[in-house]
């Protein structure tokens, strides 16, 4: 891959007023005004290399303005940054006595996908000791080789809160999201002719997301607060829906259509939409509780449901979801932080699936025509609980240990790979903590985590070889045609390379030798193992050393510097061979 | 002897103070820490620099624009500095920013009561030892936005210095770019990312990116259990931020397909020997094509409501 040759990023080239500051009476304002530009030129990339940056190859003006006014009884402040007209950011916010807050920003920025001209999509077997083509072939087309595919996101966030009552703490609160992305993406869409000619395209994205939260909170009494929040979000892509013209299935050559084409008939000679993303809208509710029992213990503790529904099909998912925290005191030199959450997600999960007869209308016996209909089931139907408690204890002014220990345990119900499919996972933390004054702290930490049957796609992974019966009922099927499908079930088992045991050490330590440098030096390391597959020797490591160093000579000068590698390794089998069809 | 903050071990009345202050916060949310013993004034007979610089941030400016919170002084933070004033010594006065889970965070919160700070106490950074004074600067006027000590994200990289090193890879979300920062996903604070209500990882990730929330006919049962099953967030040498490159990543935990099994259940696969058409048919030439990228076809990797032509998955081919 031919990559970046050059950035050349030029800016700061006049600065008018580093700042203003005035006292008019009660009102003290500073601003600051920054110009500048910057010039950015790309050469023979890829678009993935300057994926958030356009290279315009001209000079770009860039503005930075910042006010802020503090009075009596608000307070204002008004930033904004002009980059280009892709990237422009802003924020402006507002508090008056202490009372009414309110707080909007604006920010953009362009994300450049691309294109891929799927050239490694050529190429054609060839009959078996022949030397001569045969068998499959695979092309491709660029439909639109010139496009320049990118999408340009912008995001509005506004949020407020008054407060009702300082007696009772009565607040109200509330924010609003929405998010704009519109552009062009590259679409590479297949006809029932993909496994052998595929095709891109250009698509529109235009989808806008609005969100709106709102909550009220109060204090029942001088223990606790009571909060209730309630959240809308609506999600609609507005581009038309993408459509595509499959062919009359027949063989790309002779014109054929024997039965090995047969399984093509779905879409046969016909337009149908691809690449239709959902409308969807959610609803949640949520209520909170926190406070004081006793004078030892806080706590915290929420319950919501959320309902997310999409609005093209009516299928939905529904999450209660719950969480209780406690932090006691036990003795001067010790505290406990418990913390549990818990969620039970169900889905749509009888939804039937109305799929075209297989090879109707084709020749052949009517028992070589089965049905295909089905009801799925939903791998959304779930419940996850997550528990934890730490010990945490004062050794002696300096040293402070902790302990941590976890339990995870995912029930997932009529999964595909099992109908009732359990992970667990035991973790387990210790930490020691120095502090010697402010002139140096550092931590020693190491965890684990063992995990039983982690996640595994609901399909499978390898052969399961020696398994004798086969997944399905083949009695009416024509002998002796034994296709794809059929044998999956026969080839097929659920193992995953998922790691079952984990372990990190972590070592930083922070040295301050005097109130102007600060030093930093720390070492991760991480490494993972699937024990159920030892004798694959599944692993994986990670191991990051950093450095990192402040300069602060002056209150008014910050340097700010650092180095972090980071070298992962991963070794695990990917899908052994199965079958040539 | 700094006792208020019991850096030197068990003093129960102290920690009985520490009580009382909380529950003063909750009952009376505006009510100031009460003026202390001693003049600010003379404080800054000795701290002048500090002094100085106090009054341009923005406590200093807040406080002094209050005629309500003209009593609020250095003892407001810093506990009575009678015995400090009587012998000058570090551990005789309160430093916040030498405290821990045993010491003063709730000191800040007596007036930073807003339910951002609602799960300090059982925050992972609470847990860490990590206290308001780590992140924030009250003496300085030379501070970030929040009167932070830098500006995010390198400010949190100090700490978490790998994930700086990911948010450099050739795949990664918008943050070296400065169009998101930690808090978009993360809440320094304890407690729920914005807008999100409940613990998954999913919702937050949905959260932006709701196009793949579905819930879809056509599911994919990774995208239903956890986005970081296949996607590393803060960073990848893997396009869209994958945790290893297609088709790698979906060999995981799906089949080779069919055309590029190097085996067969019938025998090697055999290729030709003639390399002169190393064009075509070489016997990588099916690797190529099928051992790329899956989603040049199974394009509606995160669900779909639409039906897959091929009807050996029983339409769930993800690839419309």
């Amino acid at each position: 891959m031919k990559t970046l040759l050059s950035v050349i990023a030029l800016a700061l080239l006049f600065t008018v007023g580093p700042s203003l500051s005035a006292q008019d009476g009660d009102l003290t304002q500073k601003t600051s005004l920054w110009i500048g530009g910057h010039y950015t030129t790309f050469s023979d990339y890829t678009k993935k290399v300057g994926e958030y940056k356009i290279g315009l190859d001209e000079f770009m003006p860039e503005f930075k303005v910042n006010y802020l006014g503090v009075g009596t009884d608000n307070i204002f402040r008004l930033d904004g940054h002009f980059y280009d007209r892709y990237n422009i950011d802003g924020v402006a916010d507002v508090t008056i006595a202490d009372q009414f807050s309110f707080n909007v920003q604006y920010r953009s920025l362009i994300h450049q996908l691309g294109q891929d001209r799927l050239e490694y999509m050529s190429t054609r077997e060839y009959f078996h000791n022949t030397g001569s083509y045969g068998g499959k072939i695979l092309t491709h087309e660029v439909l639109d080789p010139q496009a320049d595919y990118n999408v340009h996101r912008q995001e509005i966030l506004s949020e407020m809160s008054v407060l009702l009552s300082q007696k009772r703490n009565v607040r109200f609160y509330a924010a609003h999201r929405t998010i704009l992305t519109d552009g062009h993406v590259q679409s590479i869409a297949g006809t029932h002719c993909f496994s052998c000619h595929v095709t891109s395209r250009t698509a529109e994205v235009q989808n806008n997301t609005h969100e709106l939260e709102a909550g009220l909170q109060a204090d029942i009494n001088p223990d606790v607060t009571v909060g209730y929040e309630f959240d809308y979000r609506f999600f609609e892509p507005q581009a038309p829906d993408q459509v595509a013209r499959f062919d009359v299935a027949k063989h790309p050559v002779h014109g054929g259509a024997g039965a090995e084409f047969s399984s093509r008939q779905v879409f046969d000679d016909t337009s149908v939409v691809v690449n239709r993303i959902p409308k969807s809208e959610k609803v949640g509710n949520k209520v909170r509780v926190k406070g004081n029992l006793g004078e030892k213990t806080r706590f915290a503790t929420s319950l919501g449901y959320n309902r997310v529904e999409n609005k093209y099909t009516e299928i939905y998912s529904g999450t209660w979801h719950g969480a209780v925290n406690l932090s006691t005191i036990l003795s001067p030199r010790s505290r406990l932080v418990i913390k549990a959450t818990g969620l039970r997600t169900k889905g749509t999960d009888d939804y039937r699936i109305d799929l075209p007869v297989y090879r109707e209308g084709r020749p052949g016996p009517a028992s070589s025509r089965p049905s295909f209909d089905y009801t799925r089931l939903s791998t959304l139907d779930r419940a996850d609980a997550r528990a934890s408690a730490e010990f945490i204890h004062r050794l002696n002014p300096r040293m402070i240990l902790a302990f941590l220990g976890g339990y995870e345990r995912i029930d997932r119900y009529n999964y595909p790979a099992d109908e009732d499919y359990v992970t667990s996972r035991l973790i387990g933390q210790g930490k020691l903590r120095y502090r010697q004054g402010l002139r140096f702290s550092g931590w020693a930490r190491y965890r684990f985590e063992k995990t039983s049957d982690p996640f595994v796609a609901e399909r499978g992974l390898f052969e399961a070889r020696g398994r004798e019966a086969l997944g399905r009922d083949l009695t009416d099927m024509p002998a002796p045609w034994t296709f794809y499908y059929e044998r999956e079930a026969l080839h097929y088992q659920p193992i995953t390379t998922s790691p079952t045991d984990a372990h990190e050490v972590e070592l930083r330590g922070y040295f301050n030798p005097n109130p102007k440098v600060s030093l930093n030096l720390g070492l991760l390391f991480h490494y993972d193992k699937n024990g159920d597959l030892d004798s694959l020797d599944v692993k994986r490591t990670k191991f990051t050393p950093t450095l990192g160093l402040n300069l602060t000579p002056n209150p008014k000068w910050v340097l700010s510097t650092g180095y972090t590698m980071n070298h992962v390794t991963s070794r695990g089998p990917i899908t052994v061979a199965l079958f040539d069809g | 002897m700094t006792g208020f903050h019991g850096l030197d071990g068990p003093r129960p009345p102290l920690l009985l103070r520490w009580a009382v202050l909380l529950v003063a916060a909750v009952c009376l949310p505006s009510t100031a820490l009460l003026a202390g013993d001693i003049e600010n004034d003379i404080c800054a007979g000795c701290h002048e620099d500090i002094a100085e610089a106090f009054s341009q941030t923005a406590h200093g400016v807040y406080f002094s624009t209050r005629p309500a919170l003209a009593d609020y002084g250095c003892e407001s933070c810093h506990g009575s500095g009678i015995e400090h004033v009587e012998n000058p010594v570090a551990d005789n006065i309160i430093n916040p920013a030498n405290t821990d889970q045993f010491g003063s965070s709730m000191l800040c919160q007596s007036c930073h009561n807003d339910r951002q700070f609602d799960d300090w106490p059982f925050s992972e950074h609470h847990a860490a030892g990590v206290n308001c004074a780590s992140c924030h600067n009250s003496h300085s006027a030379y501070t970030a936005e929040n009167a932070l000590t830098k500006d995010v994200p390198e400010l949190c990289y100090d700490c978490h210095a790998e994930v700086r090193a990911e948010t450099r890879m050739p795949s990664h979300h918008p943050i070296a770019e400065g169009k998101l920062d930690c808090r978009d996903c993360h809440n320094p604070h304890g407690g729920p990312a914005r807008l999100t209500q409940d613990a998954t990882g999913r919702e937050l990730c949905f959260s932006c990116h709701a196009n793949i929330e579905g819930p879809f006919v056509y599911e994919h049962a990774p995208v239903n259990e956890d986005c970081g099953l296949c996607h590393k967030p803060h960073g990848s040498v893997a396009n869209n931020l994958l945790v290893q490159n297609e088709p790698t990543l979906c060999l995981n935990c799906h089949a080779m397909h069919f055309h590029a099994t190097v085996e067969s259940t019938e025998g090697p696969f055999e290729v030709p020997q003639d390399r002169s058409r190393d064009s075509y048919s070489t016997e990588d030439g099916w690797k190529r094509g099928m051992l790329t990228r899956c989603t040049s076809c199974h394009t509606a990797v995160h669900g779909s409501d639409m039906p897959s032509q091929s009807i050996s998955t029983g339409g769930n081919a993800l690839t419309r």
